[in-house]
């Protein structure tokens, strides 16, 4: 297995090191100021998950495995999803609607912030695992993987 | 200006539906998918541009009668369709990617065990 | 006061989706504890639908539901919102009551395939999707459910994906489906244009006096759109393709639900945004449409050598009958098309499921291989005679209910206008009726009847998990059929008067006086009138009476068996040495295949059928020409004469 690993230039590996944190910090950013400025769960959340891309450039697909845990990946997703529906419920068990504003009412900081954290979550999971998909797809030889067009429509 | 926009993107979901009805290359057809989506997203995002208009975010207490900005609700309407148009993309490809192992070819007249 | 019932469409909707989120999560190991949370999904939908029947449907209220309380302000509806009046409660019935069947089918129906979680998590996701886009108060959001359902369904098509033809069926789907997508985001975006708002309330108001081109292109967009979701003429070949190599719980749902949500579209369409039904244009335009599905498709369906696919063409025939009534825009028209979409849903449901038991105990679905499976499967036999009688409208079931109605509904029409154009669509709808009950004889003698294929000889009868759902819907069958009356009473008339009330729709979401004030009158309630032969319980009589009287003959006639029997072996039985010439006359495997039925009518037609064999060409281009073409005719259309 350490045989067939091939290591890539140094030039793309240093690049992919300072870039990395950059894009994770600002798909971050994006994410967590979603509710008050431009952009939100979905930008952010795909910027942060464009990040494996930059791993796959610095590592090839051998990094990209050891790096990721698909399974987490898509729980994960899970979670955050679940995350949404509930944040939006707890206005329906407050005695108000669905989806309602039920933290701090009437001031800038509210429940947006939180539902655009799932999104973001959600988005940065799903995607990611969509990637990771692509990615085997590109090395059918030395791993032998079926595309599961079901997982991604969940996606 | 915005005439413009109309003509662009009409053409461009004109030009999406040709490539849909003569490409026989099944990826030709993905992209001729995503040019139909890209005129649309083009049509909503300018029905709700106002010339000379701003971004739309504000805060409560600077909003005020006289504030002229652009439509917010055909910006949501398109992201979200951005959106849909990505994932339609997404599992086109990955249909396709699958119908190539089972039958062997990308064109799409040879992908016709279902008719008559 | 705050009532927590007001909660209950909401809340339906996101059981379906976190039961689907809760079972990707949980339900990846453990095969009970994913069956528990799809069943208790799919319960709590069922009961708090089936709880809003008695302030709805029975007391008439309407509930209006704004998202985070965002309600309208100054007469601007700024929140999303969710509205419930009868007629959205009516399909959300139907679409409930399908998906609780499907999915205790699929239980044991998928019991051989892998990854079922994936499965379950993307059937909850297509009902709540379904779900929400019938309880939906907004454009928009009726996009992006619409959009949901096809993904989910496309996914669905291609599950078994090794099953030959089904990545194909789901590409086209997916293709040519995505065109009727965009056709109705587009008719969303020109909309908007002009009115500046996306509540279905709102826009009954505002569009029936917004009177120019950008409307009507926005109405042709918006009706082809839908008409692509319920699978209308030129895109009938997508249903037939995904119809065919789905799992046969995902037919009933592609059938039974995904179309009724085209059709709740169109009524919603027709009858409360643009109110435009009144014009002889658009009653000549949707009820040409449905002529044109429910004919072709059912000529259609005499060249199917696939059992599923046959059954495809014969679902969109059914809806044809729907839309065709829907177009004559007569109060009576518009119940018969909801019963008959009740119906639709509940008889080819049936037909669907035992399909799908026919392929789970022989694997095979060839018309032409299949025969005399009745003596091996009884059960799903007379399971399957009962939903080929229903939809063929044969008397104590629903089909005959609902066709009844359905004939009535254009021969009043055609009485009342003096037109020639109803009095062809009266004349196509029976003789479209002949011609389904003339494809289910051909089907029910070649897959139940006649000689067994000795390739089936160990065929068992499906588990009782399997059969317990098709018993449920088998009642469905029989129920409306024999009590048409109470149907009429508690279902029927409050969804078509709430289709109807346009201003009552408009003031419940918006305050009273709403409506109003855009000068549109307030509704008088329409009587619903019906006349003739309305006693199912008598054809039921006369029913019995002929067979009795059929029996009586047979048995006074005698025994003699027509049997084909070799005449040289009957003579010489002694002598073996004709045997290897004449032995397999005898035993000669003579079962009348599917092609051969009718083969008469069928060299006669020979032309059409040809013509139409080249025209389903199986190409996606083609497709998606015939549905690009579909969008140039209506836009013309409407430019010219709406």
């Amino acid at each position: 297995m350490k045989k067939t690993y091939k290591k890539t230039p140094i030039i793309s590996r240093c690049a992919s090191d300072l870039f990395l944190p950059l894009a994770c910090v600002f798909g971050c950013y994006v994410v967590l100021h979603g509710s008050t400025s431009p952009g939100g769960g979905f930008q952010g959340g795909v910027l942060v998950a464009s990040a494996i891309l930059l791993v796959y450039l610095g590592y090839g697909g051998m990094g990209v495995k050891h790096s990721f845990n698909e399974h987490m990946l898509h729980s994960s997703e899970t979670v955050a999803e679940i995350m949404y529906v509930v944040i939006a419920l707890v206005g329906v068990f407050t005695g108000l609607n669905f989806c309602v504003n039920f933290v701090f009412a009437g001031q800038q900081v509210d429940t947006s912030i939180l539902m655009n954290d799932a999104v973001g979550y959600h988005v940065m999971a799903g995607i990611t695992c969509l990637l990771i998909m692509m990615l085997s797809v590109l090395e059918p030889d030395d791993h032998p993987h079926e595309v599961d067009d079901k997982e991604e429509a969940a996606a | 200006m915005i005439f413009t926009n109309y003509l662009v993107c009409f053409v461009l979901i004109a030009l999406g539906i040709y490539c849909m009805v003569t490409q026989k290359n099944l990826f030709k057809i993905t992209v001729g998918m995503g040019l139909v989506d890209y005129g649309v997203n083009l049509l909503i995002v300018s029905v709700g541009f106002h010339a000379g208009g701003t971004a739309p975010i504000f805060n409560i207490s600077e909003l005020t009668r006289s504030s002229f900005f652009v439509d917010p609700i055909p910006q949501a309407l398109t992201l979200t369709s951005i959106v849909i148009g990505a994932c339609t993309t997404a599992m086109t490809l990955c249909l396709i990617i699958m119908l190539y192992k089972q039958y062997g070819t990308l064109q799409s007249d040879e992908i016709r065990r279902l008719r008559g | 006061m705050y009532d927590f019932m007001y909660n209950f469409p909401v809340l339906a909707i996101m059981s379906l989706f976190l039961g689907a989120f809760l079972n990707s999560l949980v339900g990846r190991r453990n095969a009970k504890v994913r069956s528990a949370v799809v069943v208790l999904a799919m319960l709590a939908a069922l009961v708090m639908m089936l709880s809003l029947v008695k302030p709805v449907l029975l007391d008439g209220k309407i509930i209006n539901y704004w998202l985070g309380n965002w309600e309208p302000v100054e007469g601007w509806a700024i929140g999303i919102s969710l509205e419930v009046d009868a007629l959205s409660l009516f399909f959300a019935l139907i679409v409930v009551v399908a998906v609780f069947v499907s999915g205790i089918y699929s239980f044991t129906y998928m019991s051989h395939d892998d990854s079922l979680v994936n499965y379950y998590t993307l059937f909850l996701m297509l009902s709540g999707s379904v779900l929400g886009l019938v309880l939906s108060g907004d454009l928009f959001n009726m996009f992006v459910m619409i959009e949901i359902m096809t993904f989910t369904a496309v996914a669905l098509t291609a599950f078994r994906n090794h099953y030959e033809g089904a990545l194909e069926g789901a590409f086209k789907y997916l293709v040519v489906g995505s065109l009727g997508s965009t056709s109705v985001l587009i008719g969303i975006a020109l909309i908007y244009s002009q009115t500046h708002t996306l509540n279905l309330a709102q826009l009954s108001a505002v569009l029936p006096q917004a009177d120019n081109p950008v409307t009507m292109l926005a109405f042709a967009f918006l009706f082809v759109g839908f008409g692509s979701k319920a699978f209308l003429f030129p895109f009938h070949p997508l249903a037939a393709d995904a119809h065919a190599v789905a799992p046969a719980s995902i037919s009933l749902m592609i059938s039974g639900v995904l179309t009724k949500c085209g059709v709740y579209g169109i009524i919603r369409l027709c009858y409360c945004l643009f109110q435009n039904m009144d014009q002889s244009f658009v009653q000549y335009f949707v009820t040409g449409v449905g002529v044109i599905s429910m004919f072709v498709c059912v000529t259609m369906a005499f060249n199917q050598h696939n059992f599923k696919r046959l059954l495809a063409f014969h679902s969109i025939s059914q809806v044809g009958y729907v839309i065709t009534v829907v177009g004559l825009g007569s109060a009576l028209g518009l119940s018969a098309g909801l019963f008959h979409a009740m119906n639709h849903t509940i008889f080819k449901g049936l037909l669907f499921l035992t399909a799908g038991a026919v392929q789970h105990a022989t694997g095979s679905l060839d018309l032409d291989e299949l025969g005399g499976l009745s003596k091996k499967m009884p059960g799903t036999c007379a399971l399957f005679l009962i939903g080929a009688a229903s939809i063929s409208g044969l008397p104590p079931f629903n089909g005959f209910a609902s066709k009844w109605m359905i004939y009535q509904a254009t021969f009043q029409q055609a009485g009342e206008t003096g037109n020639f154009f109803f009095v062809v669509v009266c004349v196509a709808a029976l003789i479209t009726s002949v011609l389904t009950l003339a494809s289910f004889i051909k089907v029910s003698q070649s897959v139940f009847f006649g000689q067994l294929n000795p390739k089936f000889a160990n065929t068992h009868e499906v588990s009782l998990g399997m059969r317990i759902p098709m018993w449920i819907l088998a009642a469905l069958c029989i129920l409306p059929g024999l009590f048409p009356d109470k149907v009429q009473q508690w279902l029927l008339t409050p969804a078509t008067q709430a289709a109807m009330n346009a201003p009552g729709y408009i003031d419940a979401a918006m305050g009273s006086g709403y409506a109003a004030s855009f000068a549109i009158p307030a509704y008088q309630p329409q009587q619903i009138f019906l006349s003739g032969a309305w006693q199912p319980v008598m054809w039921l009589l006369l029913l019995i009476s002929v067979t009795l009287a059929v029996c009586i003959v047979a048995l006074l006639g005698g025994d003699e068996k027509a049997t084909v029997t070799s005449e040289i072996s009957s003579e010489t039985d002694a002598d073996p040495k004709y045997d290897s010439f004449f032995s397999g006359e005898a035993s000669v495997y003579s079962q009348v295949g599917g092609s051969d039925l009718f083969w008469g009518f069928k060299h006669n037609w020979r032309h059409y059928f040809s013509f139409m064999h080249n025209w389903h060409s199986g190409v996606v281009n083609d497709y998606t020409l015939y549905g690009a073409a579909a969008i140039a005719v209506a836009l013309v259309l409407c430019v010219i004469f709406l």
